[in-house]
């Protein structure tokens, strides 16, 4: 096995394996409560008007 | 440009078009959570890792990536994946432990709020108008025409105005929250249909010994036989991840610095894994290319999709296909949300509504989203090769915000309005200008697919922009600051 086989094959299980995993890491966030809003946006409103 | 069309098995078409109806149902189910700009624009900053890994990763890698990746690599070989790829793993990698810090619960909502708080309305005005022209998803766009060509043997014109349409459908109805969650599943698709087609493809072929067999050494070189500054100049466009709006906007989503400092450190590893797929593929196409199986002028763009045609079995070529979409559509979505953000928020709130309402500014987002697509359709249609394009865009927004931004980023404060004003709009028409002497005065390149234009004997090629942007934007910004300290 040459070290582009290496690659290609952790290519695959990152691709492939890793990407299923993170889409179920997301299901399960999106299963909780929602979340609360962030506490600065008027920060931004304030600074931009100057 | 023209793109051959490919049969289709109606059950292929059927798993697209299911693909494309859900996109358009997320939109709609979520458009009612939408009741604030920063709900439309930012999902309420309330993002965690994994949606976070998904749209960073699916909306920064377009069809500039899968086709573009891949036929430089039927060209040049694995030089794509270490030399061209590598310097943005190390730009992704000070994004994501410097930036996510520096910029967590500042308040701001896109990259112009910044450089407005460093340097006041015109730096904010030429951020936004660089961002606007980056953020056009110009590559996208060409990329999706050759798709509906190849998939339904529809004009190029025709494929991009669907193509945008269907995209900005999900997202005007409900902004970034259907940006993001449509992403998850592109994310997944594009993902996963590349990790299955790689094994079926490369078995094809022969492996990387099949491959080795037929092209020769000179593919698995790092450093490759371009000239070298010709690579330096490719490796230099990685500094536009540093100013990239994409990600300055899931920067200001996320709920805490931490997501956002963990997906982008899982991002670096399937960019990096979704790199080297494509470059394979390419390297692929090039084997078949040289052994005559697949025209030996076949333009490099489409190579991965000819490749994919001979190896996939029907059903899987759906997968694909469907992967080819969400690849292309995830970045259109995100890039035009970020254009139409440029065009009402950045520009037109300023200079002529300071004290628009949420309510006003969502629905002049909306109608920016539809003159976005079309602006872009219309740019699309005039460039021929994804690789010019994506050098073009990254080459504005890098020598407008480089300069202006590393400042703000490394030395927070207020600075003299001269020295933002100068950087930036001096390193945007040094660009300008530049493009427009190698569009009048310099000549083809076919080798490189490029335009050259010898100056004293020097020979420049057009991909050399930024050597000269950059320095007239650093010194636009030392004099500007002498100049508004003495003002």
């Amino acid at each position: 096995m040459t070290v582009w086989d290496v690659m290609t094959w952790l290519a695959i299980a990152v691709l492939g394996p890793g990407a299923l995993i993170i889409f179920v890491a997301f299901l399960r966030d999106l299963a909780r409560p929602a979340a609360s809003e962030h506490p600065t946006d008027e920060d931004a409103r304030t600074l931009t008007r100057r | 440009m023209s793109w051959e069309r490919t049969a289709i098995h109606p059950l292929d078409l059927g798993i697209v078009l299911a693909y494309l109806a859900g996109m358009v149902a997320v939109g709609y189910l979520v458009a009612g959570r939408i009741r604030r700009f920063a709900d439309f624009f930012v999902a309420g900053r309330a993002l965690t890792t994994p949606i976070l890994i998904c749209t960073l990763v699916s909306s920064y890698y377009g069809l500039d990536a899968l086709f573009g990746d891949s036929g430089d690599a039927a060209r040049e070989g694995v030089v794509v994946w270490f030399t061209y790829g590598r310097p943005y793993t190390l730009a992704l990698l000070v994004t994501a432990l410097f930036l996510a810090r520096r910029f967590e619960r500042t308040g701001f909502l896109t990259i112009s709020d910044v450089l407005a708080a460093t340097y006041g309305r015109s730096t904010q005005v030429a951020g936004a108008v660089a961002s606007f022209l980056y953020a056009l998803p110009i590559l996208a766009i060409m990329g999706l025409a050759g798709l509906g060509q190849v998939m339904f043997g529809l004009p190029l014109w025709a494929g991009a105005v669907i193509g945008s349409l269907l995209s900005v459908a999900y997202v005007t109805m409900g902004g970034f929250w259907a940006d993001a969650l449509t992403d998850t599943v592109q994310f997944t698709i594009m993902c996963v249909s590349l990790a299955v087609a790689l094994p079926l493809i490369l078995d094809g072929v022969g492996g990387f010994a099949g491959i080795h067999q037929t092209v020769g050494a000179g593919f698995f070189s790092p450093v490759g036989t371009a000239p070298p500054l010709y690579t330096v100049a490719y490796a230099l466009t990685a500094a536009s991840v540093l100013v990239e709006p994409l990600f300055y906007q899931r920067i200001f989503a996320a709920r805490d610095r931490r997501a956002v400092r963990n997906a982008f450190l899982w991002g670096l590893l399937i960019w990096a894994a979704y790199d080297w797929a494509t470059t394979a593929v390419g390297m692929a196409g090039a084997a078949l290319m040289t052994t005559g199986v697949l025209a030996a002028d076949l333009p490099r763009d489409q190579v991965l999709l000819r490749v994919v045609a001979l190896y996939l079995p029907v059903g899987l070529s759906g997968l694909f296909l469907g992967g080819v979409l969400a690849t292309a559509m995830s970045t259109i979505d995100s890039y035009l949300l970020l254009a139409a953000g440029n065009l009402v928020y950045d520009i037109y709130r300023p200079l002529r509504r300071p004290d628009a309402d949420d309510a006003t500014l969502i629905r002049y987002a909306r109608v920016s989203l539809v003159i976005s697509a079309a602006v872009c359709v219309l740019i699309g249609l005039y460039f021929e090769r994804i690789k010019e394009a994506w050098n073009f865009m990254a080459t504005i927004l890098t020598s407008t915000l480089l300069v202006p931004m590393g400042v703000a980023v490394l030395a927070p404060g207020r600075r003299p309005p001269l020295a933002g004003a100068l950087a930036s709009w001096g390193g945007l028409a040094a660009v300008a200008v530049f493009f427009l002497i190698m569009h009048v005065g310099g000549t083809p390149y076919a080798e490189l697919e490029t335009r050259r234009l010898t100056v004293a004997g020097v020979e420049v090629l057009r991909e050399y922009a930024l050597f000269f942007a950059l320095p007239v934007s650093a010194l636009g910004w030392v004099a500007g600051a002498i100049l508004g300290k003495r003002a």
